[in-house]
């Protein structure tokens, strides 16, 4: 059973986000943590700055039980907590999320873009710690390759708008232009050099990039035509700069109240942006209070984006109606799935009952020669595939009638079939052949 | 006609406003562009009625407080006109034309009857008169730029506001286009003291006389002394200093409680 549980901008402020924020390092533990629960045999955890998504799968019900464990143990977030400020969703409608959320549009910013590449990676993450199986794996390849399509086929990629450009935006409205503008960056994290690129195409005369380490920083800042400057002189720039971009992996805020006041005197009151969207925050928010210092968040930047808004929402409207298409075709995939083990065993049991068959009149037809023998084999296997053949494609498309329960039900009594408990051998060869001998499956397990 | 020319300038200028609104909150660039056809059409009917009230005084009219408030008004309308033409700022159409029109208002509400001077006032009193009115209009759009400011620097600081975000100018344009009109107002508004002192003093054989006329201009002088001083050497900017600009030219235009009426 996929179940779903997750918190995002709209139903978590960015507090309680921030003690759930994970690096990388910290995602892959997580994924290990979960999928070392019995409930949990694949999963998958998406954490962006705006949203932190827990999808599993396991082989009953208890999906959900198991990431409120976890979240619970991990970091402190009891059931109450998260009754309020997470929802929870499973099967079709953890499937429909997941498919919404990376074509962007469950974001803030009805459409952006940078939530598919952060599904990407996370899958990825997921992929090379192992707890990835084959139907998340096919599940989210199929939510990409949904959100590609929708961005293609429909208006919504042709009104981009980023974090990035509303801060260019908020910019534009505290300055006006920016050329000649000075541009701080703390950190050098993707999205900062993304909110830099999109301010070094306004012109601005410098980009300082501090970080803690030089080499990043050295390297971001060629990318724009700026200079790097070690972490300990970065605050003196406070002083001279126009804008800072927060983009650090900091637990905690690296710019505090105190010091922006104390640079603001020697700024003699010059107006200074702050962009703050490292998730934890890097920049206090108390900062905000200063006259003439305005600071906006991850929550507080995408919260003044209107643009195109009617333009993305009709898009939007047309992209719904793909992915719910999208959807319907993993369901059609994940119930021909179903029924594939109930197949391979009616096979087997019809290939049995030919051996049996031809065993019984094997001594009635006197020696055979081997080659006799063999077409003798092979003309019961033959006879058998073809009586399978009209059934077979009956079952494989009861999916998409929604009759592969009542049907397999039905063929289960009528030959009383057991099924075998593991996936069935077709699916595990095709997993190898398409994965090479780098088997993705490396941690993880699927459904006993 | 004066009695016609100016209702219909001031209608002029609330319908010009009332599209301009429109124009702002539907983002409507139709109901802009008639807002400033319509400004422009209502500047040139209240030039119209100045002219008029010049042709009947046969003087150039500025010798009470009633042609003051017309020809604020008709200024500060024509500098409207003037920055609109000049820089992309569209809200100000809700600020600027306002104020001429709540001049005009006054102006009707205090209506003088029009009197034929065949010598007219000296030189030096319409040197005076002219230079003050047209300080106090520049003052007024340092006021005007100072109260987007204002709207601006609260919706960025409150965050939830993205349509008037989207309209408003840039803080800095309000800031600079506010510190040019504060500096250009404030050296005429200090002529024009000055030669109302001299010219006082000329009357009255005293520098001083203590009324409304003589105090507001004083006081509001000495609150752009502050903000032009901060300013320039302490780099005091921003709220503060806009709310005393604000200030400042609502103490000039307590000058017209002591004029002639």
């Amino acid at each position: 059973m996929l179940t779903l549980v997750g918190l995002n901008h709209r139903s978590a402020p960015l507090d309680l986000r921030e003690r759930l924020a994970m690096s990388g390092q910290d995602t892959r533990l997580s994924l290990e943590r979960l999928c070392s629960d019995p409930a949990v045999s694949e999963a998958f955890i998406l954490s962006t700055c705006n949203r932190v998504e827990f999808l599993v799968r396991g082989p009953t019900a208890d999906g959900g039980a198991a990431i409120d464990r976890y979240l619970e143990s991990e970091y402190g977030l009891d059931r109450a907590l998260l009754d309020r400020h997470a929802y929870r969703m499973v099967e079709r409608d953890a499937i429909r999320h997941l498919f919404r959320v990376t074509a962007g549009l469950d974001s803030m910013i009805l459409g952006e873009p940078q939530i598919q590449g952060q599904v990407k990676d996370a899958f990825a993450m997921s992929r090379e710690a192992g707890t990835t199986g084959v139907v998340l794996d096919r599940l989210l390849q199929h939510a990409l390759s949904a959100a590609k399509r929708a961005r293609s086929e429909t208006g919504i990629s042709r009104h981009p708008v980023s974090v990035a450009s509303a801060a260019v935006k908020l910019a534009n409205k505290i300055f006006g232009k920016l050329d000649g503008r000075r541009v701080l960056m703390l950190g050098a994290g993707k999205m900062g050099e993304l909110v830099a690129r999109h301010l070094h195409r306004q012109g601005i005369a410098e980009l300082i990039v501090c970080g803690r380490r030089f080499n990043n920083a050295d390297r971001a800042a060629r990318r724009f035509g700026g200079r790097a400057v070690h972490w300990d002189d970065g605050l003196d720039h406070l002083r001279t700069v126009d804008i800072v971009i927060g983009c650090t992996g900091a637990p905690r805020p690296v710019l505090t109240r105190d010091q922006v006041a104390q640079a603001l005197r020697a700024r003699r009151s010059r107006a200074l942006f702050l962009i703050d969207i490292a998730v934890p925050r890097d920049i206090d928010p108390a900062v905000h209070t200063l006259e003439n210092v305005y600071l906006y968040d991850i929550d507080a930047l995408e919260g003044v984006v209107d643009d195109n808004l009617e333009e993305r929402r009709s898009a939007a409207r047309l992209a719904q109606r793909l992915i719910d298409g999208e959807v319907d075709s993993f369901e059609r995939w994940r119930q021909s799935r179903d029924v594939a083990p109930l197949i391979a065993a009616l096979r087997d049991e019809f290939f049995a009952t030919g051996e049996r068959e031809l065993e019984r009149f094997r001594s009635r037809l006197g020696p055979l020669t081997e080659a006799q023998e063999r077409a003798l084999r092979e003309l019961t296997r033959a006879m058998t595939r073809k009586f399978l053949d009209r059934p077979t494609r009956y079952l494989r498309d009861a999916g998409d009638r929604g009759e592969s329960e009542r049907i397999a039900s039905l063929l289960l009594k009528m030959f009383d079939l057991k099924l075998s408990d593991k996936e069935t051998p077709r699916e595990d060869d095709r997993k190898r052949r398409k994965n090479g001998p780098q088997r993705l499956l490396k941690g993880g397990r699927d459904d006993p | 006609m004066v009695q016609t020319l100016l209702p219909a300038a001031l209608a002029g200028y609330v319908l010009g406003v009332v599209l301009a609104a429109v124009g702002t909150v539907q983002r409507s660039r139709l109901a802009d562009r008639t807002a400033s056809l319509v400004f422009a059409l209502s500047w040139l009917v209240h030039s119209a009625a100045i002219l008029r009230i010049g042709i009947e005084a046969g003087r150039i009219p500025l010798t009470n407080g009633f042609e003051y408030l017309v020809v604020l008004g008709w200024a500060i309308s024509g500098l409207y006109l003037y920055i609109a033409s000049r820089h992309q700022v569209p809200v100000i159409g809700l600020v600027l034309p306002p104020l001429a029109a709540l001049a005009v208002a006054g102006a009707l509400a205090v209506s003088h009857p029009i009197v034929k001077d065949a010598d007219g006032p000296g030189g030096w009193f319409l040197f005076h008169t002219s230079i003050s009115t047209l300080g106090m209009a520049i003052l007024g759009v340092a006021f005007g730029m100072s109260v987007l400011y204002l709207a601006q620097d609260h919706a960025l600081k409150s965050r939830s506001t993205p349509g008037l975000l989207q309209r408003l100018p840039a803080l800095e344009e309000c800031d600079r286009i506010g510190l040019q009109a504060l500096i250009v107002g404030f050296v005429l508004f200090t002529l024009g003291i000055g030669t109302g002192i001299v010219i006082n003093a000329g009357r009255h054989s005293e520098l001083f006389s203590g009324g409304a006329k003589q105090i507001f201009p004083l006081l509001a002088w000495v609150v752009f002394l502050i903000v032009l001083v901060a300013r320039t050497w302490l780099g005091y900017r921003g709220r503060k200093s806009a709310l005393l600009t604000i200030a400042g030219f609502l103490l000039g235009l307590a000058t017209v409680a002591g004029m002639t009426l």
